[in-house]
């Protein structure tokens, strides 16, 4: 039984289409342990569809991967820096916690701003 | 984001402890504790690369970033005190970065600027500005193209799906780093990520045809 079972072991496993597919994450992160990357690697073998997919998944993770990055502007210390101090000085870290939270657009805050201008206006002209 | 989503990261024992770049971290979060200065600028020289790019790729946009960068680390500044050390600095300043780009991207669209589906739109802008003013040889003209490409075709994923793909292949950070990040489970990650990739490689491989 267990020399039946270790020759059921040395044979690779077939894999269908969805099965070898869901294996390129694991395939182009290089974290498939070798039996499944053989399977994987040899259902490529025999299916054009698959080995022009993961041709197409490779080249994109590796293009991905190189392509240059952003850098900072080179005054963004400085800037970071203004912006502690001046929240520091006039102590508007809760202000400013409410404006990145939930600030309103213009659009929606000046007519809001002009109708209770109105509405007290017009409360205190009928008393 | 609440504070709460900012500080209450990994339970995780210290991922870094005992090593020599654990230990250096660990001595500039004491001076920063103190309140001293110049470690808080070294820790913004130190990262304000890797933030910048992952806020670039978040909301496409170089001046949005600019801003975000800038209120991360008035976040962090605002939070340090809280800060629990069962994760890596870095961790816990992508976490930030994580939640400020989804807050503005939420806050972008209600305003209505929301992504561009024509590559012309977006990538051309984003050429002109990776390649300035200056007259450019044709191999630094061709890799503008491809930032360009890889821009327009990560602005175009759903912002979950954008954001694994910064941390995994850009920035290039583990699955347990993203995890703590993102705090989603590894199935999760691992599936939205393989669709992120399949779908960058469509889009890619259209603009090729």
């Amino acid at each position: 039984m267990i020399g039946f079972q270790r020759r059921l072991m040395d044979v690779e496993p077939q894999l269908n289409h969805r099965e070898a597919r869901d294996l390129f994450l694991a395939l182009a992160d290089e974290e498939l342990p070798e039996p499944q990357a053989k399977a994987v690697r040899s259902h490529l073998d025999g299916c054009e569809e698959c080995r022009a997919g993961w041709d197409r998944y490779a080249r994109t993770v590796q293009l991905v991967r190189k392509v240059e990055r952003e850098k900072a502007p080179p005054m963004m210390a400085s800037l970071v820096l203004n912006r502690v101090k001046r929240e520091r000085r006039f102590g508007l870290r809760k202000l400013h916690w409410a404006h990145t939270h939930h600030r309103f657009p213009v659009e929606v805050l000046i007519p809001l701003l002009l109708a209770a201008a109105v509405a007290a206006f017009l409360v205190m002209s009928a008393s | 984001m609440s504070s709460s989503e900012v500080l209450d990261i990994g339970q995780e024992g210290a991922v870094a402890a005992g090593a020599p770049e654990g230990q250096s971290e660990r001595v500039l979060l004491s001076r920063l504790r103190r309140g001293d200065p110049e470690a808080f600028e070294l820790l913004v020289r130190e990262h304000q690369d890797r933030v910048f790019d992952f806020c670039v790729r978040m909301v496409g946009d170089r001046e949005e970033a600019s801003d975000l960068v800038q209120e991360i680390f008035v976040s962090v500044h605002q939070n340090l005190g809280k800060f629990r050390e069962d994760s890596k600095l870095s961790t816990w300043i992508f976490r930030i970065s994580k939640n400020q780009c989804i807050n503005r991207l939420k806050y972008l669209k209600r305003r209505g600027r929301g992504r561009s589906d024509e590559y012309g739109e977006v990538g051309e802008d984003a050429l002109s500005g990776a390649i300035g003013a200056a007259p450019t040889p044709d191999t630094a003209l061709e890799s503008a193209r491809e930032r360009a490409r890889v821009q327009w075709a990560i602005s175009q994923l759903e912002p979950d799906a954008r954001m694994l793909v910064a941390l995994r292949d850009i920035e290039g950070l583990s699955y347990e780093e993203i995890i703590e990040i993102t705090e989603l489970p590894e199935g999760t990650v691992k599936s939205r990520l393989h669709r992120a990739r399949e779908k960058l490689a469509d889009l890619l491989g259209r603009l090729e045809e």
